[in-house]
């Protein structure tokens, strides 16, 4: 279809062309091509003059200061809206509770006794037993649901993925992300890791303690299990001599592991690859590995084999909860519609 | 050895550099040229991008580049040019002269002008191996991963069939018991030609 932007040029024995030109621009128009464009330097230039102009009107920078100093903070409609955010039903003095630091929670009360206040009525409780128990039940949940997932997995490897789901950088990563951070009342601003992960534990068991103990695992499955979607088991289990374990494993079956060498490429190289499959007697190939040298390779082909007989190859097949909650929701609403429900 | 090797070993294996023999045995070596630069700039693997700086080639090592088979009288009449800066020092040496002082050094043009004009060239030359038989040094064929198809196939030469495969052959008809076979020609050695004009030649045929 020719428009006014298409030129066609025809060359003898080389066939039809088409070459698009912007009839205003001309050539330089490089109509279709992806470029940085023309006013993206001046703007770039433009933000970091005024940038330092702010900085040269204040060259102390301002600490940063929490959300309840700006406008249109109401801290109950904010904790109603972060149950309602969740789904959930929670006992409202139980969330408060949770969101409660300790240490803040001394300083307020010696405030009051300063002002002479009534200290037993108006004492905030902290959420320090409530985020132990919190991590209590997030440990035997994961440990059942791990369980689940991860059937072949031996006791060392869950209790590796349990310590890394529940360790403080990852549940103060899933706090933040929930929004616990405008909500805590704590001394620091922003809180702590530490600070975050005992809201996150708080909050586990103030969901427990309001709607119960299916109600605090579908929460766990969704919020924390879901977190190892795109993590290989492998990097978070370190598994310390894996030849040793291949070989008790598979000699309790009665059977001994060939290692043979099955590539190579530039041997007397710096950049020399090897690639060695492990046998079992019965010459089944049960495992590959890569290396820099053979005895890298070997072990890295025990790891495999590894991974293969615990079921944590990298990339794992989907979770068993998901497709469970699928099944179940796919029966339940027949006559609606088909989309995927995660929490009820 | 931490948990952390997995991808570590996977990026080595995908950017592992691998060794190709190639055998010019009665090869054209400006098409075999086409063939050993698309090995030596990484154009065989998928992980290759047009970089400047990036290199995904592999090793390629050539034997029997002594027995390569240029086309027609390219022997007579390709020459190779030389310059050495100094004025009137212009040299343009034909085919088989430059074949006869080093065996290596045809197939090595011929690469040479392929691999396109730019700065990874030269390095990139470093990884052309090339020697006139099939000796090669053990510390580099032991590097070798695969070989890279002739282009053309070598056909057996008729005085390398031994007399058990002779025998073998089904033969139609044979001479009579009686028949008796000329002798053969005596193959007399090439004598040097004493007339051949030494020192500078102009033989300047383009």
């Amino acid at each position: 279809m020719l428009n006014k932007y298409h030129l066609w040029l025809e060359f003898a024995n080389v066939g039809i062309r088409i070459t698009r030109y912007n009839v205003t621009l001309g050539l330089l128009g490089h109509t279709g091509i992806r470029r940085i464009h023309n006013h993206v330097r001046p703007t770039l230039y433009a933000l970091r003059y005024r940038k330092e102009i702010e900085k040269r009107k204040n060259p102390i920078p301002k600490p940063p200061s929490h959300r309840n100093t700006f406008l249109e903070w109401n801290y109950n409609a904010e904790l109603f809206a972060f149950g309602k955010r969740l789904n959930e039903e929670f006992d409202s003095n139980l969330l408060r509770q949770a969101f409660v630091e300790k240490s803040y929670a001394v300083k307020e009360r010696l405030r009051q006794e300063e002002l002479n206040l009534n200290v037993e009525t108006l004492s905030l409780k902290d959420n320090e037993s409530m985020s132990q128990e919190g991590m209590t039940i997030l440990k035997s949940n994961l440990n059942a649901i791990l369980a689940r997932e991860f059937p072949r997995l031996p006791e060392s490897g869950i209790h590796a993925i349990q310590g890394y789901l529940t360790s403080d950088s990852v549940l103060s990563n899933f706090s933040s992300q929930i929004g616990t951070k405008d909500l805590i009342q704590c001394n620091e601003i922003p809180p702590t890791e530490e600070t975050l992960s005992r809201v996150f534990c708080g909050v586990i068991s103030a969901i427990q303690n309001s709607s119960g103990r299916k109600r605090v695992k579908t929460f766990i499955e969704d919020f924390v299990l879901t977190h190892l979607c795109d993590k290989d088991i492998n990097e978070i289990w370190d598994v310390q001599k894996p030849w040793a374990m291949l070989t008790d494993i598979l000699s309790s079956k009665g059977e001994t592991i060939e290692p043979r060498l099955l590539r190579q490429a530039g041997k007397n190289t710096l950049l020399s690859v090897f690639i060695v499959g492990l046998y079992t007697s019965e010459k089944k190939l049960i495992g590959t590995g890569t290396g820099e040298t053979v005895e890298i390779a070997q072990e890295m082909a025990a790891r495999d084999a590894l991974s293969i007989i615990h079921g944590t190859r990298y990339p794992r097949p989907t979770f068993k909860f998901l497709i469970e909650r699928q099944n179940t929701s796919a029966i339940s609403t027949a006559k609606e519609t088909t989309q995927l429900k995660l929490r009820n | 050895m931490s948990a952390l090797a997995g991808k570590r070993v996977q990026q080595w294996l995908t950017l592992s550099r691998g060794w190709w023999l190639f055998d010019a045995k009665w090869q054209d070596p400006y098409l075999s040229a086409k063939i050993i630069s698309k090995y030596l700039i990484g154009c065989h693997k998928p992980i290759y991008t047009k970089s400047k700086n990036g290199d995904f080639g592999d090793h390629v090592i050539v034997i029997n580049s002594a027995d390569i088979a240029l086309k027609a009288d390219d022997w007579y009449y390709r020459v190779y040019f030389h310059h050495s800066g100094y004025p009137g020092s212009a040299t343009w040496t034909k085919a088989w002269e430059v074949h006869r002082k080093n065996p290596t050094m045809i197939i090595n043009r011929a690469v040479y002008g392929e691999l396109g004009v730019n700065l990874t060239r030269r390095p990139t030359m470093e990884r052309l191996h090339i020697f006139k038989d099939d000796n090669i040094p053990q510390i580099l064929s032991e590097n070798i991963t695969d070989q890279i198809r002739p282009l053309r196939p070598v056909p057996r030469r008729l005085d390398s069939y031994t007399q058990e495969e002779q025998n073998a052959f089904p033969k139609l008809f044979d001479y009579p018991k009686d028949y008796v076979l000329p002798e053969p020609k005596p193959r007399v050695p090439r004598q040097p030609d004493v007339n051949r004009q030494k020192g500078k030649t102009r033989n300047k045929i383009f």
